[in-house]
């Protein structure tokens, strides 16, 4: 069966460094892989071109994403086609209220889909349960979109927001950076409930610590642009023992 | 160029003359000193940088009164969303539309200034006559009322709005619209408009000016509020003319002691504009928020001058003026705030934030503070900025397309104006205006 998505070869250039040197990567539909690697080695250069960001020179290679070839796709395309970011730094918007935001992309991926658009109360109900779930202060939901949330508020935000687009493919940037280990759980806890045989995940990390309560299928070792090792959920914890460094080696 | 003493006799003919209007002289004396003074204030004038009057000044603009063929509209010939208020006083052309239908009920006036005033009622016009010992002190407060615009106005003025609101009543919104049409030649409209509010009185009023015209015309309001004590004033202008209308306005608040006035200049306008707003906080506790929004297409241009003299202790005054601009659109800011010697404990804080959605829009930005006082806190900011790349790809990552995300973020930056505007009606007109900004040929290209 072909994967959710298949990365051969990506080659991408920022303004004129190679950052991903040769990347492979593939994740089957319903699985959860985790991307860890050192600072600099290319994981949130990853996260941005599946995601369709511009400013990235893709020189060489390809992604497939549901079989179909991604690249000259615009961001909102992606998106509407199931894929999902959550940002490691998410974005404040100030004047840009949380709930009419959502609403509108929820109706845009619902368009694409061909389904009928959520009026208010519908989406009103979806929201509220949602942020029960993810025990997410109800206040935020009506203020501007991250405007003035702490740190761990904005990555339950970002859940919160996955939790209601339902993609297919979810790609974590960094989600653990600056949560502490309550919000770590609830965000955890939050993803673990979404994992269906449906929907597959990119958990991209620094730490080993995020893996321990989204255990993934399988991990992979980023670095300096390129997937250097390969493993199931123990290779992990050999790299939080081991560091970076000792992965590297072996490959050599 | 025509020659100064032709244009001064060319507006000295235009004074309009009426039986028994006690103010014949002084109307006279006004223009003279209007050209006394210098005439249209031109580009060397330094509070007139960036708006260049010369060229009104080479164009002979005759009043509408002098037009035989003029037709005033049918109030159903009127924009759907002058409907929506129930209490509303119109002009065409300057001249009453409704003048039947004033309401003048349990201490609240609403209707036209009468072009021929009785002679009483002088304080109510509120100008200082030229030559007149200005009542002001070392803060100068009748500055704005010798702004040279509000001296031809004062000679030229035919007629306008008057609101007064009696003694703690609570009154509006009240629509105050004057609508112009294109008349075949160069029409000037001098309309002057007084609201008055009561000692603990309490209004929202909303004055429009709207109207299109190929022909070159000009509409040069003024509009005098008075507050008395702890009176509460919402006023919002609406600047809706368009095409080759040159628009310059001022309105000038009075403050007793603990009024309020929140006060938002809309800035919708396809041409070009200069709005001087002027707040004089006279006795202590006093405050003003200014805001304004400025949605720019095309060639507009909007310039905002605007006044806060703090004249007591412990007065209020908070500016904030944006303006979106697309295409060539150009914005000016030229904000002052004026502390008085002995204003101890004022709190003045001003700020101009500025979105450029196309490369070849401008803005000229500048805040000016004089402080004569100790014990003050003033604060102020300008701001110039391009849609945010973060925003737009967050947004688009989300499922948004691109033209749409850029509407989000503008209407987002325009929302902490707009969303305080206390009128439905007036809101549904600034999003119209944003629409027009989406519709620009610069947005998102």
């Amino acid at each position: 069966m072909t994967p959710l998505l298949e990365i051969c070869g990506l080659h991408v250039e920022v303004e004129g460094r190679e950052i991903l040197r040769g990347l492979d990567l593939e994740i089957p539909l319903g699985e959860t892989h985790a991307v860890m690697g050192p600072n600099g080695s290319g994981k949130s250069t990853l996260a941005h071109v599946i995601a369709g960001r511009e400013g990235y020179e893709i020189t060489k290679g390809i992604i497939r994403y549901g079989g179909e070839d991604v690249l000259e796709l615009e961001p909102e395309e992606r998106a509407r086609k199931g894929v999902f970011l959550a940002f490691q730094y998410p974005v404040e918007i100030p004047g840009v209220n949380n709930t009419y935001f959502l609403k509108a992309a929820v109706n845009e991926i619902r368009k694409h889909r061909g389904q009928p658009e959520l009026d208010a109360v519908d989406f009103l109900g979806l929201m509220r349960d949602r942020v029960k779930l993810l025990d997410f202060d109800e206040d935020l939901i009506k203020r501007p979109v991250n405007e003035g949330f702490s740190g761990g508020e904005k990555k339950r935000n970002e859940i919160l927001q996955m939790t209601v687009l339902e993609p297919t493919l979810a790609v974590l940037d960094e989600t653990d950076s600056g949560l502490d280990i309550d919000a770590l759980r609830i965000v955890a806890e939050g993803v673990n409930r979404m994992r269906s045989p449906e929907r597959s995940f990119l958990v991209i990390t620094h730490y080993q610590r995020l893996l321990n309560h989204i255990v993934p299928d399988r991990v992979h070792v980023l670095q300096e642009g390129r997937i250097v090792e390969s493993g199931g959920s123990d290779l992990a914890l050999r790299l939080e023992a081991e560091g970076y460094g000792k992965a590297a080696a072996v490959t050599a | 160029m025509r020659e100064t003493a032709a244009v001064e006799a060319h507006y000295r003919d235009e004074i309009p003359v009426r039986q028994g209007d006690p103010f014949a002289v002084r109307r006279t004396e006004a223009v003279r000193e209007f050209f006394r003074a210098g005439g249209f204030p031109t580009a060397t004038r330094e509070d007139w940088r960036f708006s260049d009057l010369d060229g009104l000044g080479r164009t002979a603009y005759r009043r509408y009164s002098d037009v035989p063929t003029l037709v005033p509209p049918k109030t159903d010939e009127l924009p759907e969303w002058v409907g929506d208020f129930g209490c509303r006083v119109l002009l065409s052309e300057g001249h009453p539309l409704n003048a039947d239908e004033f309401q003048n009920r349990d201490g609240l006036e609403v209707g036209n200034l009468p072009s021929v005033p009785a002679a009483d009622e002088r304080h109510d016009w509120g100008f200082v006559a030229p030559g007149e010992e200005p009542g002001g002190t070392e803060a100068d407060l009748d500055a704005p009322l010798r702004h040279p615009l509000e001296i031809l106005n004062a000679g030229l003025f035919e007629c306008g709005f008057r609101v007064r609101v009696g003694r703690s009543q609570d009154a509006g919104p009240i629509l105050l619209y004057s609508l112009r049409h294109d008349v075949g030649h160069p029409a000037m409209l001098h309309p002057r408009s007084v609201i008055e509010l009561a000692p603990g009185s309490r209004l929202t009023v909303v004055e429009a000016h709207d109207g299109v015209s190929e022909t070159a015309g000009w509409t040069n309001p003024s509009t005098l509020c008075r507050l008395g004590e702890n009176a509460e004033l919402f006023y919002v202008r609406v600047e809706l003319e368009s095409g080759n209308i040159a628009h310059t306005g001022r309105v000038t608040f009075q403050l007793a002691r603990n009024a309020r006035v929140h006060s938002t200049v809309l800035s919708l306008t396809g041409g070009k504009s200069r709005t001087d707003t002027a707040a004089i906080l006279t006795e202590e506790g006093a405050e003003v928020d200014l805001e304004g929004l400025f949605l720019g297409v095309g060639a507009a241009k909007a310039d905002q001058h605007t006044l806060a003299i703090h004249a007591a202790r412990h007065t209020t005054s908070r500016q904030l003026f944006k303006n979106v601009l697309s295409d060539e659109a150009v914005a000016v800011f030229d904000g002052k705030v004026v502390v008085a010697p002995g204003a101890i404990g004022t709190d003045a804080s001003q700020a101009n934030r500025n979105l450029l959605l196309s490369q070849k829009a401008a803005v000229h930005t500048r805040p000016r503070l004089e402080i004569n006082a100790d014990d003050v806190k003033c604060a102020h900011g300008a701001a110039i900025g391009r849609l945010d790349e973060d925003a737009l790809f967050y947004l688009r990552s989300r499922g948004l397309g691109r033209m749409d995300s850029h509407e989000i973020l503008v209407r987002g930056f325009a929302g902490e104006v707009v969303e305080k505007v206390p009128v439905a009606a007036v809101r549904g007109l600034a999003k119209e205006g944003l629409t027009r900004v989406r519709e620009s040929r610069s947005f998102a290209a």
